[in-house]
């Protein structure tokens, strides 16, 4: 340590300043000695080459004198001071002086001739520093130059411990031992200064810390940690010039020790208390003055901030970084790792901090960068299979980044990795002891690799040569729980399985077992997919179910394991497989939304698959409309969700076309409005993004006629027309939806009255896909496309060729449910070409054709009528046929309401077709429709006692098919009202007509309203009638409703009259004339409620006007009720002739009872008024003899004449 | 104050518009006072919020570029979101704090209206700017944290339950302290959180301390519970629970060599409590009650030496480090307390690989802990408002209540000479405080008393809208005629605070607008002298003493020699046990103890039930050790006789003895490294292994330390894990149905046994049933026994809780069959 070497020379110095005391004379030993004192005045002001010039004039003039050996000193140090300092010149003189052994500062020569050679020696030790391809030569130069420092040290301590100059000999052992260090001697350094470490003499020794800094060094060297420790720790707080280092050293045992919080404390304070040192050094060097007595210093500060940074500096960074990295702090250490390659370029640990470098960068994700790093160590002499295996690793991770729809980068990608990882293997396939471990763990990401590119036969024969070979003997567990993954991976089930129970056998207790079992689970799986692509439903249903179970196992076992959220997955799978949606939601529902990622990122979408599945078909309550809606509105926020998550995924397109499906679906569940036509636009905003998007989607047909759904819904459906023809050509032709497609664009054709056109499509589509579909098995879609035909056909009137379409979609799928429909339609058709015919016939029939020729058309009729029985006879037998297969089938039930209707046409009887119906589909709403009918037909034929029960059926029936319509509803309601009215029950009656009366949306209101009012008439209560019938008088809404408003009008006339209101009742009917005119049938009552009127108010004249206009009008009874009135209104204004005309024309014109003897009574009495008391007896007693008996009429006769006769 | 009060909501410019008015040049911005803001308030604001993980980043120009990877609210028009980071900041360490954070495939959460963002990046929260393709970070927003302070993973599916309408509850940081905010240690709260809860209340909405972490668990048998405590990442030491806020419910302490971590146990929670000064790890932790106040205090064996935190009540801790003598270097790998020379005082025993072991025995002053107490700080009074003739003159004017002593009953003349008096105030330390009621344009004085035992020095942050002037005791100390907004930190004062009372008074003018000041005092410093003595020279201990040939990372103090003083184990070379003779420590050479030291932890405990301490030593690279003690500290190896434990336990480290299941033996759970960890039932003295009845065979923990206490008082040992390089964690033991036992938790604060000894349970024949010793430290760094437990028969039982200085307490307890906790005191 130069910086020591000034500290040494005080005694001398001291000595000289005595020395130069003395010197008076100027002889030659006194002009030396003037000189010499001069010398060293100038070497103690810190100017030694001056120092050097008077030294050297000493020798030179007096060279003989007493002082040459001190000037000889004195030059031996002022050159060691000089600014380059010549250690040969100086060693040469310190070497004269040595050789005087009674020089008194001989052991000081002795010391800094030392100091010379080691100076020469580290002179050496930088020129190969410089120059590498020198080094050998230099270090070996070097050594012999530690070697002579060493031993005049050894020397120069013995000097000083004789002189008792204990303080130097300190210091002279702590050089010992540098110089024993330099020369790889660390026990012998120890040994030179351990007396400084365990001595207390030298405890407060100021060379105490050089000599535990030695120690310590010594100790580090001869891998002594705990001792090194112990002397290197006293050294706290490392503020010495060696402090850095030593604390470097420190650090360095901390790690070995396996204290790196504490080594990573003493790197980062090395780095920082370097930065401190030089900083200060450089500050302190601005200041040149402060060194002229002390250039060592200022060379060690120079050497400090102008010198290349130390090794232990650099290694400081590096191990700091190691350690970083060592803590998983990846991002520190890959900052200190750069940093150290920046600034320590040329340090030997150069390679490992590239290597370890790639390894932050792998660990951050930095593929490129990694390999980058990594790239130039795969020949590393020491380093190549670690290089290779992180490069290996960072192409995998590179690899297994490339987007899925690059399938050849990604393998190709992959090859690079696993070739890189062989490579890998083979550079560590070497003897050293810890290879075999090294290869082991190459070999393990080989298998993993190779796992992740898909290349799982590989892995295994990788895992396998793995336990073979015992390379990981500590990793058994671990790679015998991948090797049964690679196995399941590569299809070798059976292999798996017996991994699997291998493993169970061995680790029972492993943490791994979740794993194991999932793999276990993972391979049912496997075999349950394998059986039903095999078609093997039964079989696959059942495996499917087993491994289910096996999931279910693994989830309830182990709820925390780290693929818990997986297995919830499959198992869901297995559901969905076994077509149980809802149990399948249960398990989507239990993955948490956070670890809906990765692997498991599809859980939105295909628990959005599960919703729309469940999602009811129809939602004709509001139950069902609201679980879709819930439906609808979950699927749409996670497809939404899984869509933006994830816009490139395999499941994307058809997440979009369900996520359209689903906005359209809820948009039609809306009124229209403008959150319907915003669903209705996002939907086709959805589609279209598809068709924009993924040009080359399997989804494209399927987008593309949801598309045309959407804009039928909008409203356009020739848009939707044009866009579904699109299926007629390349590429929609080859969607698996084409058919479907067809048929939908046919539907909207004949919406449009186009059925020809939707025909011709319908064919054309025959044509094309009738045997691609064939080929792919998909029957029930020929058969549905022939069907639609057929029905675009028998819409065209083409029933000939319709009926061999619906055939040929019968012997395309003679079991399927559309055979029912088929069936229906065929029979359907042909009825329709028997009633064309018919009308044919009785269009025939005219006037002016023979009775043979009218005999031949009224056999073909019969023939035609026999004809259409059979077939309604052929309906109930298709409706039996079908009854097996399909108990609850709509169409058998349409099936027989089509008979009942053939038999109704053909006047046969309908009756057990409409109980059959009734009888097998009491739910449906087509028998609510049977047992009115049926009502009907039983009442028009006075079967009353079964009609009022089938009503009420009718009535209390609640379909499953669909509500029944209200409108029927209040058909029945009407019809059994009337039943109880005929029956004189009016309450009950009453009670039917107000449920729909006081229905105010019912279209039958007025009817019911009406019915009503004649119930409360019936009951005597007329009030309520008018009541209940000013409706019709006063609300135009039911002025003019068809068969109602008139007769209403016509009964609340009545009601009023019956209330004595006359003048409202004539009011009335004045209206009901004025509305429906006199052609209407109830005019006429009308003008005779008008009469009525005016006659219960006197008003005999306005009376007999408007009895007269009935008498005009008509001539059925009610003509004669006008004239009876007549007569009593001319008898009240006592114009008894023209009454008896008008009760003449009564009796005479009417021979209706109630008519002619209540006029003939009258008659008699009008002539008695008269005073014609015979004839009025004659005709009285003409009553008594033509009227019945008992009747009132005859009685009141009797007692007319009896009071006749008594005047 | 000009501008009046601005409330900073990010969306609505806030600290943001601050920014801008800076940059672009007009006069200083307004000083504003952040208002708290709710998640609620930020979800409702944002226009969009998404996930999004980091892809990319470029540590050069500090970029980051994320990928999104899903839409929680509205959808962001990109796929990648891309954010400068830049170099700026409002504080020092902003940007810098998120680079570091700034790793690819690290997750954050992104808010925003289109003007302008926030992020939330699991640490922290920062606000952006569009910038066109780029937002660009403007600076950190610690505050933010007051609306969420939770895990990021957890927030999406938080917003989007709220989205949904429903109501939430989120973890965040307590209002208050806004440097605890910015540094991030402020107390986490749960706080309920919705759309509908739009301002900050936590009157309203809080829920709870501490973050919500404890989830329900299934598959594992013996637990039903698991709480995630914090990650210390490697070199994982010890863990201890005690009751350090004395609530009656065990506490827990997480030492690592790169972090200490104590975790308050709310019963539902467990909030994290800082020790001041405190930046790395230790080696060790362990509690005892240092000072006699009844409190147990925590000491450290950390890399700059040890540390010694003074407990203080309710979770604070003063660091009274320098109570300790000082050591020229220090190595240190283990620490105990001990009360070796029977005092009842606990001394301290370290490790220090330079010096040998080192014994301080405790000299502390019999008031010590009065003595030293710290300040005790008196009610506010405030007086105002008062107006100078010209109010521009209120800062130099002297108004009368200025010179006069307090005096909280005299009237004085105030603004307009209308009469003022003192007024007690509810100011709270560390906000800033309104004083919008005295008006403006006028000054108002403050008033509070300040006691301390002692002289002390005692660091204030001072902050005044707008002028502020204090004097202390009279002298003049602070005066800033200044206008500004309140804030923390714009003053800094010492106050020379002398033994007795204190007087501190406050005068703050102000012109218009706000009117407010700020007032947090810091920690004292000054006290006492240091109180612990090195004996270790005398005791047998220092550089030439015993154990110095040698390093050891363990110390085990217990009484193993039953004569009532704690003895020692160091765990170095083959394990070694040192009597305490009274006065001095000779190595037992007869001990029987032999197994392979270094980075394994002894465990201690009376396994037979004899009333000796025995020892199971993990071994992790063969078989494990049990050691029987006959009383005298002579042990026996027992192990191949022990059933189960005689099987080799791969990766063994340490241990934790505990009866879990409740029959009155101790089981023993041990720690493994890279493998599952065990446990073993105690059958009689022969140990069954039921790791897999447990459930535990189904996760590696990588547990380095463990320990057994009752966290929730349920009566059932739960399990708390220090783990390497994963989360620590606690297991919450299942109820073990049908124990006829009822288990009985004696509390030993303000006891001496808290220093050592034990406790012994007896019967009602006066004969002993159970015994819990108290350690000193045990494994590597643990603690057993401060909180003893024992299973009972349902009966009356005397329970002597013996001190350390042999002093003995009893008590009788009738035990039913509820769990039950005995406290002395």
């Amino acid at each position: 340590m130069l910086s020591l070497l000034t500290r040494g020379c005080s005694a001398w110095l001291g000595f000289i300043l005595t020395a130069s005391l003395v010197a008076a004379q100027a002889d030659p030993n006194q002009q030396a000695e003037t000189i010499l004192n001069a010398g060293r005045k100038a070497y103690n002001d810190g100017n030694p080459q001056f120092a050097a010039e008077r030294f050297t004039e000493v020798l030179n003039k007096f060279g003989n004198t007493q002082w040459a050996t001190d000037a000889r000193y004195g030059l031996g140090l002022a050159l060691l001071e000089l600014p380059n300092p010549d250690y040969t010149k100086a060693l040469e003189y310190f070497t004269n002086v040595i050789n005087d052994v009674n020089f008194p500062s001989r052991a000081y020569a002795l010391y800094y001739a030392a100091i010379c050679h080691r100076g020469l020696g580290l002179k050496e030790y930088a020129e190969g520093l410089a120059k590498p391809q020198e080094m050998p030569q230099r270090s070996q130069t070097a050594a012999s130059k530690f070697a002579e420092a060493l031993k005049l040290l050894s020397q120069s301590r013995e000097a000083f411990e004789k002189s008792n100059n204990a303080e130097w000999a300190t210091r002279v052992r702590c050089d010992i031992a540098e110089m024993q260090l330099r020369l790889n001697k660390p026990q012998d350094a120890r040994t030179a200064v351990e007396p400084l470490v365990k001595d207390p003499q030298y405890a407060t020794s100021k060379y105490r810390p050089l000599g535990l800094y030695y120690h310590g060094t010594a100790a580090f060297l001869m891998n002594d940690l705990a001792t090194a420790a112990k002397s290197l720790g006293l050294l706290t707080p490392y503020d010495q010039p060696f402090g850095p280092h030593a604390r470097y050293l420190r650090g360095r045992i901390h790690m070995a020790d396996g204290e790196n919080a504490e080594a990573a404390l003493c790197f980062d304070a090395v780095v920082t208390d370097y930065a401190k040192q030089k900083a200060a050094a450089m500050e302190a060097l601005k200041q040149p003055n402060n060194f002229k007595n002390n250039p060592w210093e200022k060379t060690r500060l120079e050497a400090l901030a102008q010198g290349p940074v130390p090794d232990y500096v650099a290694g400081s960074v590096f191990y700091a970084a190691s350690l970083n990295y060592e803590a998983g702090q990846f991002a520190e250490a890959l900052s200190k790792f750069e940093r150290f390659l920046k600034d320590y370029a040329t340090s030997p640990l150069k390679d490992d901090a590239l290597l370890r470098l790639g390894f932050c960068q792998v660990q951050m994700r930095q593929w490129d960068a990694a390999i980058k790093t990594l790239q130039p160590l795969t020949h590393h002499p020491r380093l190549a299979d670690q290089a290779l295996l992180w490069l290996g690793k960072a192409q995998a991770e590179q690899a297994a980044a490339v987007e899925p729809n690059n399938p050849n980068l990604k393998a190709q990608t992959y090859t690079n990795a696993i070739n890189t990882l062989r490579s890998a293997a083979e550079k560590a396939n070497r003897p050293e002891p810890d290879a075999k471990t090294r290869r082991g763990h190459i070999l393990l990401e080989l298998a993993d690799t190779q796992l992740a590119a898909h290349r799982p036969q590989e892995a295994a024969a990788t895992y396998e040569l793995i336990q073979n070979e015992k390379l990981l003997p500590h990793k058994t567990e671990e790679v015998l729980q991948r090797l049964i993954t690679a196995y399941h991976l590569a299809g070798d089930w059976a292999k798996s399985e017996a991994r699997i129970a291998a493993f169970q056998k061995q680790f029972p207790d492993s943490p791994l077992l979740p794993l194991v079992l999932f793999r276990g689970a993972e391979n049912s799986y496997a075999k349950a997919e394998l059986l039903a692509k095999q078609n093997k439903p039964a079989e696959a249903k059942t495996a499917f179910a087993e491994a289910e179970k096996q999931y279910a196992a693994l989830v309830e076992k182990f709820p925390e394991f780290e693929k818990v959220h997986r297995a919830r997955f499959a198992q869901a799978m297995c559901w969905m497989a076994n077509h149980d949606y809802e149990k399948a939601i249960r398990a989507l529902e239990a993955i948490p939304a956070p670890n809906r990622t990765g692997e498991l990122a599809s859980v939105p979408y295909v628990l959005a698959v599960c919703q729309l599945r469940t999602a009811p078909v129809k939602a004709d309550d509001a139950l069902q409309d609201n679980i879709l809606r819930e439906k609808l509105t979950a699927a749409i926020s996670l497809l939404d969700g899984f869509i933006a998550a994830h816009p490139k995924a395999e499941q994307t397109p058809d997440a979009l076309v369900k996520l359209g499906h689903s906005y359209k679906r809820l948009a039609l569940q809306l009124p229209p409005g403008n959150e319907r036509n915003d669903l209705l636009n996002k939907a086709r905003a959805t589609l279209e993004r598809l068709l924009r998007e993924f040009p080359q989607s399997d989804s494209l047909g399927e987008a593309t006629l949801e598309r045309a759904k959407v804009l039928v819904a909008q409203g356009d459906r020739n848009g939707a027309i044009n866009a579904l023809r699109g299926f007629a050509n390349d590429p929609l032709q080859k969607s698996p939806v084409a058919a479907f497609a067809m048929i939908y664009c046919g539907s909207l054709l004949r919406e449009q009255n186009q059925p020809a056109e939707a025909g011709k499509i319908l064919q054309q589509a025959r044509e094309k896909l009738e045997n691609t579909l064939g080929a792919r098995h998909e029957h029930d879609t020929v058969a549905l496309l022939r069907y639609h035909h057929g029905i675009a056909l028998q819409e065209s009137q083409k029933l000939a060729e319709a009926r061999v379409a619906f055939e040929q979609a019968l012997q395309a799928a003679p079991r399927s449910p559309l055979a029912v429909e088929a069936t229906l339609r065929l029979l359907s058709a042909q009825t329709e070409e028997r009633k064309q015919k018919l009308t044919e016939l009785e269009k025939q029939k005219k006037p002016g054709l023979t009775p043979q020729q009218l005999a031949a058309i009224d056999a073909s009729i019969r023939n035609l009528h026999n004809e259409l029985v059979h077939l309604g006879q052929l309906f109930e037998q298709r409706a039996d046929q079908y009854r097996t297969d399909y108990p609850n089938s709509e169409t058998r039930a349409r099936m027989l309401y089509e008979a009942a209707w053939i038999y109704r046409t053909t006047q046969s009887d309908p009756v057990p077709a409409y109980r059959k119906l009734i009888v097998q589909f009491p739910d449906l709403s087509l028998a609510v429709e049977a047992r009115l009918e049926l009502a009907e037909w039983l009442a028009d034929r006075g079967h009353n006692d079964e009609v009022i029960p089938l009503l009420k059926a009718a009535i209390d029936a609640e379909p499953t098919d669909q509500p029944t319509p209200p409108e029927t509803l209040d058909r029945i309601r009407l019809r059994l009202g009337a039943m109880y009215f005929a029956q004189k029950d009016y309450e009950a009656a009453k009670s039917q007509f107000d449920a729909v009366g006081n229905n105010e949306k019912s279209p039958l209101r007025a009817h019911g309203l009406y019915r009503a009012a004649e119930c409360w008439l019936a009951l005597g209560q007329p009030d309520d009638a008018q009541k209940q019938l000013a409706i019709f008088r006063d609300n135009p809404a039911f002025h003019n409703i068809v068969g109602v408003s008139d007769r209403a009008l016509l009964r609340l006339g009545h009601a009023l009259i019956q209330l004595k209101r006359w003048n409202d009742a004539r009011g009335v009917f004045r209206t009901l004339i004025s509305r429906f005119g006199n052609n209407n049938p109830w005019a006429i009552d009308a003008l005779y409620g008008i009469a009525w009127t005016y006659q219960n108010l006197g008003r005999y004249d306005d009376a007999v006007n408007a009895y007269a206009q009935v008498t005009q009008a008509t001539t059925d009874d009610r003509a004669g009720r006008a004239y009876l009135q007549i007569g009593l209104c001319r008898a009240a204004t006592k114009k008894w002739a023209e009454a008896g005309k008008a009760f003449e024309a009564v009796y005479f014109g009417y021979d209706f009872p109630d008519l002619k003897f209540p006029a003939m009574i009258e008659h008699a009495r009008v002539l008695a008024e008269d005073k014609k008391p015979e004839e009025a007896i004659k005709l009285l007693e003409r009553v008594i003899k033509d009227a019945p008996p008992q009747s009132e009429w005859t009685q009141a006769a009797q007692e007319q004449r009896e009071k006749l006769k008594n005047k | 104050m000009r501008g009046g009060l601005r409330i900073s909501r990010w969306a609505a410019g806030g600290v943001c518009s601050a920014i801008i008015a800076v940059l672009v040049g007009s006069p200083p911005a307004p000083a504003y006072v952040e208002a708290p803001i709710t998640l609620g308030d930020i979800v409702r604001q944002s226009t969009n919020i998404c996930l999004m993980q980091v892809t990319k980043v470029d540590r050069e120009k500090n970029l980051i570029i994320y990928t999104k990877l899903q839409d929680i609210k509205g959808k962001h028009h990109q796929n990648e979101i891309k954010h400068n980071i830049g170099r700026g900041g409002l504080r020092p360490g902003e940007w810098e704090e998120i680079m570091k954070w700034a790793e690819v495939g690290k997750l954050a959460v992104f808010f925003h209206n289109g003007g302008a963002s926030e992020t939330y990046f699991g640490v922290s929260w920062y606000q952006a700017y569009p910038q066109g393709e780029w937002w660009g970070m403007s600076h950190g927003e610690p505050f933010l944290l007051r609306s969420y302070a939770g895990k990021v993973e957890k927030l999406p599916g938080l917003i989007a339950e709220m989205l949904e309408g429903k109501e939430v509850i989120v973890p965040c940081m307590v209002d208050g302290d806004k440097e605890a905010l910015h540094k991030k240690t402020a107390r986490i709260q749960r706080m309920r959180a919705s759309l509908k809860l739009l301002d900050y209340n936590p009157k309203r909405d809080f829920v709870g301390w501490g973050a919500e972490d404890i989830r329900r668990i299934a598959g594992m048998p013996g637990f039903d519970r698991y709480a995630a405590l914090a990650q210390l990442h490697a070199e994982v030491q010890s863990v201890s629970t005690v009751d350090f806020d004395n609530d009656g419910k065990p506490d827990i302490c997480l030492c690592g060599a790169h972090k200490v971590v104590l975790l308050q146990n709310n019963g539902d929670s467990f909030s994290e409590v800082s020790l001041p000064g405190l930046t790395g790890g230790a080696r060790s932790a362990v509690w005892a009650d240092h000072n006699g106040d009844g409190w147990p205090d925590l000491l450290l064996a950390t890399p700059t030496g040890p540390r010694l935190y003074t407990n203080l009540g309710k979770g604070q801790f003063r660091d009274d480090t320098r109570l300790l003598p000082k050591e020229s270097a220090y190595n240190l790998t283990a620490a105990a307390w001990g009360d070796f020379d029977g005092d009842g005082q606990p001394d301290v025993l370290l490790a220090n690989g330079v010096h040998g072991l080192r014994l301080y025995r405790n000299t502390r002053p019999a008031d010590a802990a009065t003595k030293y107490a710290p300040p005790r700080y008196g009610d506010w009074y405030a007086i105002g408002p008062f107006r100078a003739p010209n109010p521009a003159e209120n800062f130099q004017t002297p108004f009368a209540v200025e010179k006069d002593p307090f005096s909280p009953n005299k009237e004085y003349k105030g603004k307009r000479d209308i009469p003022v008096k003192w007024t007690k105030k509810s100011y709270t330390d560390g906000t800033v405080n309104s004083l919008a009621e005295f008006g403006m344009n006028c000054a108002t004085y403050l008033y509070r008393e300040i006691e301390t035992s002692q002289p002390l020095e005692l660091p204030v942050s001072l902050g005044s809208d707008d002028t502020l002037t204090v004097w202390l005791n009279g002298e003049k100390i602070v005066s800033e005629n200044v206008q500004r907004a309140a804030a923390a930190d714009q003053n800094f004062a010492v106050l020379k605070l002398k033994a007795g009372k204190n007087t501190l008074l406050l005068k703050i003018c102000n012109r218009d607008g706000d009117y407010a000041f700020y007032f947090s005092p810091g920690e004292p410093t000054g006290g006492p002298d240091p109180w612990f003595q090195d004996v270790s020279k005398e005791w047998g201990f220092g550089d030439d003493g015993l154990g110095a040939d040698t390093k050891g990372d363990t110390l085990t103090v217990a009484d193993f020699t039953g004569d009532g003083k704690p003895d020692i184990l160091y765990g170095a070379g083959t394990g070694l046990l040192f009597v305490n003779r009274g006065n001095r420590f000779t190595l037992k050479t007869d001990s029987g103890i032999h197994y392979k030291a270094g980075k394994i932890g002894v465990a201690v405990g009376d396994f037979n039930g004899d009333g000796h301490l025995d020892l199971f030593v993990p071994q992790s690279d063969g078989p494990c050790r049990l050691f029987r003690n006959d009383g005298t500290g002579k042990f026996t190896d027992v192990t191949a006789t022990s059933g189960d434990l005689a099987k080799p336990i791969p990766g063994a480290v340490s241990a934790a003895w505990g009866d879990f299941d409740n029959d009155g033996q101790l089981d023993l759970f041990v720690c493994c490294l890279r493998g599952i960890n065990r446990y073993f039932k105690n059958d009689g003295g022969r140990f069954i292994d039921k790791t897999t009845e447990l459930g535990l065979q189904q996760k590696v923990f990588n547990t380095r330390a463990a320990c057994f206490v009752d966290l929730n008082n349920d009566g059932q040992l739960d399990l708390v894990l220090n783990n390497e390089g994963q989360e620590s964690n606690v297991l919450f033991g299942v109820q073990t149905p049908g124990t006829p036992k009822t288990p009985v938790v004696v509390l030993l604060n303000n006891t001496a046994s808290l220093n050592g000894g034990k406790v012994v349970v007896k019967d009602a024949a006066g004969q002993r049933v159970a015994c819990c010793a108290i350690t000193g430290g045990d494994s590597r760094g643990n603690q057993a026994g401060l909180t003893p437990r024992f299973t009972l028969a349902p009966g009356t039982y005397k329970f002597e809780i013996i001190g350390s200085n042999g002093k003995t307490t009893t008590k009788e307890v009738t035990v039913a069959t509820a769990p039950l906790q005995v406290k002395l005191n």
